[in-house]
């Protein structure tokens, strides 16, 4: 179905994202690491836990341990309605789940229209994002999953 | 090429059980410096057998490089080597079975044996043309010559050589050791001698005198060691042992027959058989051997590791059924005694079938420990560096998993002791110390743990190098002279650490000891390192030996579901208020049958939000851990059952400030999570 | 349960024996005060396990527990000795002595040593 796209971008590699809503921002994230999307199940929470970290939940045998985007993204916690979900990433060899508010499409976007968005934002924070793409008059900032949850993004 | 994946299976288990063996019998000549004849037959038939499976798998250069040492091993066996120089056969036969490792572990990790042979089939030539320019006739050595004519009295009778597989027995190794003060030991080991020497047809033990005074000295040390040779089932030994009155542990282990460590006595070099064997002299007889002996040995089946741990999944769900099914069975008022026999019959054999599921995964450290063994051999050399890898307790059994988990630490480790501890020979000797430096790697089991040390006589670590490096990291977080040693050290588990200053082939430089230390806290281990400078350094390696199903004690705090083992209770009770007493600094502590302990309240512990703090509204346990008795108060108790336990996410230790007092968690039958306390972090 | 049969010259030492036995689930059906009643009472009682001690009057218990086993290989018998008869357990371990306990010995000792052969 995305043949026009793709010839158009023959130039360019394509790469397929999932584009994902909190607080009403879209992200992008690279689908390669997506493992799974599951609906919010019960989560067992672990003592001492920094904001972020939800708990853990079982799925399908194994633990995995699940983080709550917004708080990450520092945003405000509230409280997950239906349409939120839990996304599974393959960090390095690792299963982790991230709760977003909601999941809307795949898209290919090709290299070419990705920007790269500044390093350090105007705060002086690290940036999470890796790319801004602008596509069908949408901007989505995809997420760099290594810097977001990676040890020296804490 | 369209290779079966089965008969790669096979072949790559097959092929790296000769390596093995021929590494042995390698590692034997080297320390003799020359092969006997027997030794010789051994590598030339191992190579034909290599040489046969690789060509049938279409590996041309494993098959060409086989075919090569085996034309090597052809001329030694008819002419020997004649200048005596055998250290140049053993180096390039040591690097041909580290090209064969190297291209197995390939096809094992599903890409193609691609590696190119020719530098090393070119040193197997190179060596095969000195051994031809020698004196065709010469003889080197003595035990050679006596060895020829042996062979060639044999060879006479060449028809009736041939020896039934089964007429060789296998070689066993027992370990054993007696409770402590028991007194006597000595005799006691002679009691044992007494008892299975029936059952053997060759024995031999260590201590060799036990008529000695140091004997049972020796046997409190290091245990009570028989190497024996039997037709007989094992399980016929371990039955006449386990009568032995005051035993503490012992262990039974197959053997090879040639192995060094057995005792010369009864090793098989010594046997007649494989000269025998060699007797068909054209090479189909020779194969036809091989693969007779070869299913004699091999009374083995090798099974795929992902459906063992399949089994011990489907195992573990069963328990945790199994004891749904019993909590919740509810009668009313029927009759109920013959649902409690089925439940009871039920519950005993899933024990059994899970203790046959744990054995199973079981394995000896042996292959480990072989591969250190060869490290320090290969490093050694190319460092120049005199050393002597000590190995003991080779024989501790542990899950399959802990032994993945341990290879790359323990290289690591290991590859440190050679490249930085040891010194150079002539350092050493300024030191006065003895120029071979020592390395020792040693198992043994304690309990519930596996403890791995490796010590080296090296240089040590030297704390002012240690701090300095961690001042200019920023690692430090408290003063320097608040620091005990053991802080000090422990700086060297930190994420960014690495005290080489150089950087070799061997210890890259920033792949520290934090990446050690994170492969052994996944199988819920711990490492601990102390060194003096000068005199060498120990690493202290400590895991739990099967922490995969446990009995547990369910209990809450708030929300969160708690396992406890069952081994660390001694007791629950329902604390009165009269026996809580707080000492000034606040601590509490509770009174039990006279005694005082501290209290722990779990909810303060771990900063759960909900939970009880009305002593008269919760429970107390009385817990036993490694280094003390305290008690811990919670919600309430639920009950006792059986867990799998799983680890943590290692990925949580970044989503907490501390995980201390959680060893991992277990999944009950509905499908919840529970955490298991661990009781020696509390 | 295991029958056992105590023999020893010292009326103090089968008292004390007896008495550690009595927490445990097995039954003393006899005692003997040298070797030759031992020998002799053995026949008649057939205990599954004997305790015996090593120096006594009339018949050592060394050479009771050859004459035992001589008439029941099977025979389980304990010695019971002290520190410095390593010589004589020795000789009575090569005889057919299915183990020994050294005296001063714990109740705990003594019934392990028990339940292991019964």
């Amino acid at each position: 179905m995305d043949d026009v796209l793709y010839t158009a971008a023959e130039e360019s590699e394509v790469r397929e994202y999932l584009i994902f809503t909190v607080d009403s921002i879209d992200f992008g994230i690279d689908i390669g690491l997506v493992q799974e999307i599951i609906k919010i199940q019960p989560i067992t929470s672990i003592p001492n836990a920094l904001d972020f970290c939800v708990g853990i939940l079982n799925l399908r045998g194994t633990i995995i341990p699940v983080l709550d985007m917004r708080i990450k993204l520092g945003f405000d916690a509230v409280e997950y309605d239906e349409r939120a979900c839990i996304v599974v990433i393959m960090l390095e060899s690792e299963l982790i789940g991230v709760i977003v508010d909601m999941v809307q499409d795949v898209i290919r976007i090709p290299e070419n229209e990705l920007i790269d968005s500044p390093p350090v934002l105007s705060n002086g924070r690290q940036s999470y994002t890796a790319k801004i793409a602008c596509t069908d008059d949408k901007i989505r900032q995809i997420i760099d999953v290594n810097t977001v949850f990676c040890v020296n993004g804490i | 090429m369209n290779i079966d994946e089965s008969m790669l299976d096979v072949y790559i288990y097959e092929t790296q059980q000769l390596l093995e063996a021929l590494e042995n019998t390698l590692f034997e000549g080297e320390s003799e410096k020359a092969l006997g004849s027997d030794h010789i037959n051994e590598i030339f038939r191992i190579m034909h057998t290599i040489k046969g499976a690789s060509s049938m798998m279409e590996f041309e250069q494993l098959a060409k490089l086989a075919h090569a040492l085996e034309d090597m091993f052809s001329h030694i066996r008819e002419k020997g080597v004649p200048d005596g120089d055998w250290q140049g056969i053993f180096d390039v036969t040591f690097s041909a079975v580290s090209f064969f490792n190297g291209e197995l572990a390939k096809l094992q990790d599903k890409s193609s044996a691609d590696g190119d042979a020719t530098d090393i089939l070119n040193m197997v030539k190179a060596q095969l043309e000195r051994l031809k320019k020698g004196s065709p006739a010469a003889v080197s050595g003595e035990s050679e010559s006596s060895a020829q004519e042996n062979m060639e009295k044999l060879s006479d009778g060449a028809y009736m050589s041939v020896l039934l597989p089964g007429a060789e027995e296998p070689y066993y190794k027992l370990k054993l050791f007696f409770e402590e003060g028991c007194q006597m030991e000595s005799i006691r080991a002679l009691g044992v001698m007494e008892s299975i020497k029936k059952a053997c047809s060759r024995i031999a033990y260590i201590p060799e005198n036990l008529d000695s005074d140091s004997a049972s000295a020796e046997i409190v040390k290091n245990g009570f060691c028989v190497y024996l040779q039997t037709c007989e089932n094992p399980d016929v030994i371990r039955e006449i042992i386990e009568t032995t009155l005051f035993l503490k542990t012992y262990s039974i282990l197959p053997i090879e027959g040639d192995d060094e460590e057995i005792p010369a006595s009864i090793r098989r070099a010594n046997n007649q058989g494989d000269e025998a064997r060699r007797g068909g002299n054209s090479e189909s007889g020779a194969a036809d051997n091989i693969s007779n002996e070869f299913i004699a040995k091999q009374n083995f089946i090798s099974v795929n590791v992902n459906k063992l741990d399949h089994l011990l999944n489907v195992v573990g769900e069963i328990v945790t059924a199994q004891s749904m099914v019993i909590n919740n069975a509810n009668f009313g008022d029927l009759d109920r005694s013959g649902f409690d026999a089925a439940a009871q019959q039920l519950h005993s054999l899933i024990n059994e079938l899970q203790d046959i599921v744990m054995s199973i995964r079981m394995m000896p450290m042996s292959t480990l420990f072989q591969k250190m063994r060869r490290l320090v051999r290969e490093m050694a050399k190319k460092l120049g560096k005199n050393i002597h890898l000590e190995i003991s307790g080779e024989e501790t059994e542990v899950d399959k998993n802990v032994i993945d988990y341990l290879s790359d630490p323990l290289l690591h480790i290991i590859r440190n002791s050679v490249d930085h501890g040891i010194e150079d020979e002539t350092v050493r000797a300024a030191a006065g110390k003895p120029a071979r430096g020592k390395i020792s790697l040693e198992a043994h089991t304690t309990g519930s743990d596996v403890i791995v040390t490796i010590s080296d006589d090296g240089r040590g670590l030297q704390k002012e190098a240690i701090l300095k490096k961690a001042q200019e990291k920023g690692l430090l977080t408290k003063p320097v002279e608040e620091m005990t040693d053991k802080e000090i050290f422990s700086l060297i588990f930190l994420p960014g650490f690495s005290t080489s200053s150089e950087v070799t082939e061997y210890s890259g430089r920033g792949v520290g000891m934090d990446v050690v230390r994170k492969n052994i806290n996944q199988i819920g281990g711990s490492i601990s390192l102390d060194s003096v400078e000068g005199k060498g350094t120990t690493h202290t390696i400590r895991i739990p030996l099967t922490l995969t199903i446990v009995d547990g004690m369910r209990f809450s705090v708030g929300k969160t579901s708690f396992i406890v083992p069952t081994v660390s209770v001694l007791s629950a009770v329902k604390p009165d208020p009269k026996d809580i007493i707080t000492d000034p600094e606040g601590n509490e502590m509770i009174m039990l049958q006279g005694e005082c302990y501290s209290l722990v309240r779990l909810k303060d512990f771990f900063n759960i939000e909900e939970g009880v703090t009305d002593i008269n509204e919760g429970m107390c346990m009385h817990i036993s851990s490694e280094d003390r008795d305290f008690c811990i108060f919670f919600d309430y108790l639920d009950g006792e059952y059986q867990v799998v336990v799983k680890p943590l996410p290692s990925y949580l230790q970044q989503c907490t400030s501390s995980l201390s007092g959680i060893g991992g968690c277990a999944i009950l039958g509905d499908g919840s999570i529970n955490l298991i306390l661990d009781v020696n972090g509390l | 349960m295991a029958k056992i049969m105590i023999v020893d010259d010292a009326a103090f030492m089968r008292i004390t024996i007896k008495n550690m036995l009595k927490k445990s689930s097995h039954e003393v059906v006899g005692e003997a005060e040298t070797g030759k009643v031992a020998v002799e009472r053995y026949k008649l009682l057939n205990p599954d396990i004997v305790t015996m001690d090593i120096t006594m009057p009339e018949m050592d218990g060394i050479t009771a527990l050859k004459e035992i086993i001589k008439m029941d290989p099977s025979a389980k018998v304990i010695m019971v000795s002290a520190m410095g008869q390593e010589a004589m357990v020795r000789e009575a371990v090569i005889n057919g002595a299915k183990g020994f306990i050294v005296k001063p010995f714990k109740e705990e000792g003594i019934i392990s040593a028990i339940d292991k052969l019964a």
